[in-house]
């Protein structure tokens, strides 16, 4: 192969497969749309909650994050909305009290309710073995 | 050193030197807070000095790839820098923007993505200095007579992981998770398997024709392929983080079967890195930087390719995806990739700038090499199998994660953070050895100089530059 010819490759294959991901990324957020339960301004305030107290520099979501506290994909489903609340305002060690306010409370239970709703294929998968 | 502006390439490299090292010191503590959750909580809890550890981190390697650059376009480019004075000021805005990040972080604030925890100014900042850096390695270029491949291949990767910075920090701020996440991804694997991979192929090409002394024609004849089945591959290969964040099903097949395929151009820059060896008749005076160099095109192949494929296909993604192993694959591909490759350019540059090359005591250099390859090979694996064990027992039997982390993880966690201190050992070797050859004067390579009537600097290869 000459040079001339791996350098067209490169520029004209690499274009080809920015122009392909292009595309299936237009399909893919229309997808998403559908995917996910529709975002309240509730939903998007607590997940601004989220970012701001760093939640995933020590949790996953969706399987994105930190691996030193558990994922929270199924949790509102999981715990429910009573128990995730008194777990947020009094956390065992080593989560930090994060002193939120009553509104920011609030707003990060819908989120987690939202993130409940994303159809994941099926992460995380159930168990194998039974209890 | 041919070029008196190859010089802004020292303190891009000092910074990124320090950089790493307090970038471990971070990875301690928090290797330390998986086995005592205690430790130190008050005064950094887990989230802020992960948060740190993996913002230095990227920064540095940026830094490193700067300062790499700047040293070896203008002996590609035949001339000088555009401005010097640019590249300065570029470096200290930079610096700025670390120290105000690593403030903001300290603080305890954070804008909640992942290694894109900098608030926006310091974003804007750093958009900023990649603006002033492609536009003074840009005109150097330019202004060259002659354009080679390995300008083309570098330009293209510096440009390309700009432009995504910019384009995905835009995309990210959306109100709808998953879509935040998907351009996210953007960012994160377009560099790391797209674009950063061009940037260190072009570096690799370079010093690798300088230590061995190999025409220019023979080391540029694969770097095109290289790279186009790194994009061919790598582009579409992000669909390996589209399984399951609420993204249609054929990014299933898509995304496998391109990932699955990455690793084939990692393992073709071995296999060309080796027939170059065998190929060059001379031996290199500076051997340190050769090893450190030929042990980074390894660990990419085995951090990126191999600790990378094994999870990449849904079916065993979907087991462990977001577990140790991921933290595994991360740590080797990210030091066998990129830290590696930015040490071993610096073990090439900083003999080179002080004249050293053929006088430098290289035995600490060869002694850091061990340590810290070794260790965090050891490092990954184990945290490769603590993935394994964690997979078994939380997401295949049902035992809750927090029971597994602190009971059948501990004994991993412990080993994690005794390999973590064994790789701090070459840390500090690697630390004082940059100290110590900065300080370094050429005084024997003078007297050689004055003997063999040679004044250039020569490249650390017995044979000429080509
Ligand atoms: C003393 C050595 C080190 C120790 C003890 C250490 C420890 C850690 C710990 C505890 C985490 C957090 C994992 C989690 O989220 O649960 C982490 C994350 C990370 N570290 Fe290190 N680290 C060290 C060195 C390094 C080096 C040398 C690199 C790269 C050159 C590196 C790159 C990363 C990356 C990329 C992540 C994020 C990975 C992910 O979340 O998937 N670390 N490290
Ligand atoms: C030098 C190149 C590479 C680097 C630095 C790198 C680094 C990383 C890091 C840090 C993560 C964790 C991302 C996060 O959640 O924060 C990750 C995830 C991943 N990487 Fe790589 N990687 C590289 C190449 C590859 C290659 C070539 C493959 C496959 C052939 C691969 C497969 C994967 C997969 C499947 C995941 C997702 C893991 C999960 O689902 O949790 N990586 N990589
Ligand atoms: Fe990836």
């Amino acid at each position: 192969m000459t040079h001339g010819t791996a350098r067209n490759i490169f520029i004209f294959g690499s274009l080809l497969m920015l122009g392909i991901l292009v595309w299936l990324s237009i399909d893919s957020v229309k997808a998403i749309e559908k995917n996910t339960p529709p975002v309240t301004s509730k939903v998007e305030a607590g997940l601004k909650v989220w970012q701001k107290y760093n939640c995933i520099d020590c949790h996953t979501l969706i399987g994105n994050g930190a691996y030193f506290a558990p994922d929270l994909t199924k949790s509102y489903s999981k715990r429910g909305d009573a128990f995730l609340r008194a777990f947020i305002s009094n956390p065992p060690k080593p989560m930090p009290n994060f002193q939120m306010s009553d509104e920011e409370l609030d707003d990060l239970i819908d989120f987690l309710r939202w993130v409940d709703g994303v159809q994941t294929n099926g992460w995380p998968p159930k168990p194998l073995i039974q209890k | 050193m041919k070029y008196s502006s190859q010089r802004v390439a020292y303190p891009y490299l000092l910074l990124a030197v320090a950089l790493f090292a307090l970038q471990i010191v971070l990875g301690l503590v928090i290797g330390a807070q998986y086995v005592w959750p205690d430790f130190l909580k008050d005064v950094l809890p887990f989230s802020q000095g992960k948060a740190i550890h993996i913002n230095l981190l990227v920064l540095w390697l940026l830094l490193g790839m700067m300062g790499a650059t700047y040293y070896i376009i203008p002996p590609e480019s035949k001339r000088e820098i555009h401005s010097t004075k640019l590249a300065m000021v570029q470096f200290w805005i930079l610096t700025i923007a670390g120290l105000i990040d690593a403030g903001y972080l300290m603080a305890g604030f954070s804008e909640g993505r992942k290694y894109l925890e900098a608030p926006w100014p310091v974003d804007i900042m750093i958009i900023i200095g990649a603006l002033m850096f492609l536009y003074n390695v840009g005109m150097t270029v330019l202004k060259s007579e002659k354009k080679t491949s390995i300008q083309a291949v570098l330009l293209t990767g510096l440009i390309g992981l700009s432009v995504l910075f910019v384009f995905g920090n835009v995309m990210v701020r959306n109100a709808n998770f998953s879509i935040d996440q998907y351009w996210w991804w953007w960012i994160v694997h377009l560099w790391v398997e797209g674009t950063w991979e061009l940037v260190v192929a072009a570096l690799t090409a370079y010093v690798l024709m300088r230590l061995t002394g190999i025409p220019r024609g023979h080391i540029e004849k694969y770097l095109y392929l290289e790279v186009a089945l790194v994009f061919l591959t790598g582009i579409l290969g992000i669909g390996h983080h589209y399984y399951w964040i609420g993204t249609p099903k054929y990014w299933m097949m898509v995304g496998g079967f391109f990932s699955a395929l990455e690793p084939v151009p990692l393992a073709l820059m071995v296999w060309n890195t080796f027939q170059h060896l065998k190929e060059s008749k001379t031996v290199p005076t500076n051997k340190v930087a050769l090893n450190w160099l030929v042990i980074a095109i390894i660990g990419n192949f085995v951090g990126a390719g191999l600790m990378g494929v094994v999870h990449t296909l849904p079916i065993i993604n979907q087991w462990t995806h977001g577990t140790q192993v991921t933290a595994g694959h991360g740590h080797m591909a990210f030091f066998g990739a990129y830290a590696a490759h930015i040490i071993a350019v610096v073990y090439f540059v900083l003999p080179e700038m002080r004249g050293v090359t053929n006088t430098f005591d290289q035995r600490s250099g060869m002694r850091s090499l061990w340590w810290m390859n070794l260790s965090m090979l050891f490092m990954s694996l184990t945290l490769m199998a603590a993935g394994v064990v964690q997979v078994y027992v939380e997401r295949i039997s049902g035992v809750s994660f927090m029971l597994v982390k602190n009971t059948y993880l501990t004994g991993w966690m412990i080993m994690r953070l005794v390999f973590g201190l064994t790789f701090t050992v070459g840390v500090l070797e690697f630390v004082y050895d940059f100290i110590r050859i900065s300080k370094s004067k050429p005084m024997e390579q003078t007297l050689q100089n004055i003997v063999t009537g040679s004044f250039s600097s020569s490249g650390g290869a017995a044979a000429t530059r080509r």
